[in-house]
């Protein structure tokens, strides 16, 4: 049997219409996000909506309709209580609002752990994903006090007092949207000398996170895309990889260009950036972080 | 095959390839316009990735393992992995040979290389380091879906010659990406359809689908009589003459070197399935 070019030019057209109209038919032609995240699949939280699906272009009404939280409070854990519309407030905002601080990211998977904590799901975040001090304060009476002291490793920012229960806005933490700089990546990209030091000073600190991430880690193990790797255990000594770190960094502690680029697809100059360098490629810090934090831990 | 029926076989599948790059730059632009509310309201806002069939194959580990859909990847591309796969298990790559707007593109450009080279356009590339550099599309898979799965996001868009195609008047548009359309347009040049060749990640998955497809490029040998006007017209530089079943895995389903387009006699190279050539002898007993 032949088939002639124009029997091939009907059949391709009606199999793609056919095909386009059946998933049309079954609510299957979707072309753009439902704002409704996947849910777990298998245990005590089955059919439960899933954290770890919550994307950057949610608003925190589409979360306040998916999650039992409410607008005000994820208002008040992101210091968007001064916003006028914080429902319609964008999540992969928060990174160009706060971006990075204290080597913590704030940003979307800082949604995702505030809200699983909050909600009581389970949740594992990103390496270097971090909490604002007023996010930190609502958990307080959400958590254990083991839990809750548990989440010092992910506070970005000066930890509010314990007797406060409804915390007041640091002003050097919070403040209205329109008036907050944009991320730091511009003073980073314009001091990549410091980043050596401030690595190996806060060496202890960085050392004392891991025991906190790997408990939180038991306790809160998605299955979404936002799990984090749980083995952050096994960051060592003053080679760790922070937002201020540059490539001349990674190359000092013994990684090999080749490897470098192998990770990131290619690399910059020794003074750049690697946060601002991925940031301008339009990918995300805390993922290839971790990669390169596990071949920096691989280094005899 | 009259010349006129000839040309009228070419023309049908430039035709079909100019309809389907027009739906979708209109598209594109018309998502592009939603964001400042001037949307044409009849018309599909989806985006870019929402239409493209390979989104579906990048994100089928992210599906599989955690439930969740690559960023920027929607159910749409899951459907249109899903026809595509059945028309190339049936066809071969039909989608790259008729539907591909980055195909349709390079071919258009390299009708100008055509004009300029003559007959020495496309044959600039040494055969034994072409025949090797085939073969680079299969790592450049291998790294998009691994990079993918790995991250979550679509990694292969920084680098995407046709994503930079639909978006160059936005601010999303990829520097990257941009660079190397231009590239591959420049090479479109003396090479046919160079990025299809040797960097296509999509081209590879669905050249797999020539080994086994239904329909293959059939070649009578006994009415063929060796004058090469299919390997001459072939736009991957596949050796037909040389074929009782093109089963190549860079063929493309365009049929531009059957019966019906290059070859001068007639039922001698044709789309079939089954024994085409005891087919052909039945049909000529009978008569």
């Amino acid at each position: 049997m032949t088939i002639r070019s124009t029997q091939l030019a009907l059949i391709t057209v009606l199999v793609f219409v056919a095909g386009i109209g059946l998933s049309m038919g079954f609510n299957l032609w979707i072309t753009e996000t439902t704002k409704k995240p996947a849910t777990y699949a298998e245990g005590d939280f089955a059919g439960v909506s899933n954290p770890a699906d919550i994307r950057g272009s949610y608003a925190l009404s589409d979360i306040t309709a998916a999650f039992p939280v409410d607008v005000e409070v994820l208002a008040q854990a992101f210091g968007l209580t001064g916003n006028p519309a914080p429902e319609d407030f964008m999540v992969k905002e928060l990174e160009e609002l706060y971006g990075e601080r204290e080597g913590l990211e704030i940003g979307t998977d800082s949604v995702r752990y505030f809200v699983a904590l909050y909600c009581g799901l389970p949740f594992v975040p990103k390496e270097g994903t971090g909490l604002l001090p007023d996010a930190v304060a609502i958990l307080k009476d959400k958590l254990s006090p083991a839990d809750f002291a548990a989440l010092e490793a992910y506070l970005a920012g000066s930890p509010v007092p314990s007797t406060e229960t409804s915390p007041a806005k640091p002003q050097a933490e919070t403040a209205p949207v329109a008036a907050v700089e944009p991320a730091s990546t511009k003073t980073q990209a314009a001091e990549p000398a410091k980043a050596v030091a401030p690595a190996t000073s806060s060496a202890p600190a960085e050392a004392a996170k891991p025991a906190a991430l790997a408990k939180t880690g038991t306790s809160a193990q998605g299955t979404g895309t936002g799990t984090g790797t749980g083995q952050a255990g096994t960051s060592t000594g003053s080679k760790v990889i922070k937002g201020s770190t540059t490539f001349g960094d990674l190359l000092a502690w013994g990684l090999t260009k080749s490897e470098i680029s192998a990770i990131l697809g290619s690399m910059g100059a020794d003074d750049v950036v690697i946060r601002t360098w991925l940031s301008d490629q339009g990918l995300e810090f805390s993922t290839y972080k971790t990669t390169l934090q596990e071949r920096l831990d691989a280094l005899p | 095959m009259k010349l006129k029926s000839k040309k009228k076989a070419s023309a049908l599948r430039r035709w079909v390839q100019i309809a389907l790059f027009a739906l979708i730059a209109v598209i594109a632009i018309n998502h592009t316009l939603e964001a400042s509310d001037a949307a044409i309201p009849w018309l599909s806002t989806a985006s870019l990735h929402a239409v493209c069939p390979f989104g579906g194959v990048v994100s089928i580990y992210q599906v599989f393992s955690n439930g969740t859909f690559t960023k920027k990847i929607h159910e749409s591309s899951f459907v249109l992995m899903g026809i595509v796969f059945f028309l190339a298990i049936a066809f071969g790559p039909v989608f790259c040979g008729w539907i591909c707007p980055m195909g349709s593109i390079q071919e258009w450009t390299g009708k100008l290389g055509k004009k300029i080279f003559g007959k020495t356009y496309n044959g600039f590339i040494p055969a034994k380091v072409d025949r090797w550099l085939r073969y680079l599309r299969y790592l450049v898979l291998a790294w998009v879906i691994y990079m993918t799965a790995v991250t979550g996001k679509l990694s292969f868009e920084a680098y995407d010659p046709y994503a930079a195609l639909f978006s160059f008047w936005t601010s999303e548009v990829s520097i990257t990406g941009l660079v190397i359309l231009l590239v591959v347009l420049a090479l479109s040049l003396f090479v046919e359809r160079p990025f299809c060749k040797y960097a296509c990640p999509y081209g590879a998955v669905l050249g797999v689908s020539n080994l086994f497809r239904v329909f293959a490029i059939k070649r009578n040998p006994a009415t063929c009589i060796d004058c090469k006007a299919c390997d001459k017209s072939c736009p991957m530089n596949i050796n037909v003459s040389g074929a009782g079943t093109v089963r190549d895995h860079q063929c493309i389903s365009c049929l531009q070197c059957t019966t019906e387009v290059s070859c001068p006699k007639p039922e001698t190279v044709e789309l079939a399935a089954g024994n085409f050539v005891k087919q052909i002898r039945t049909l000529q007993e009978k008569e």
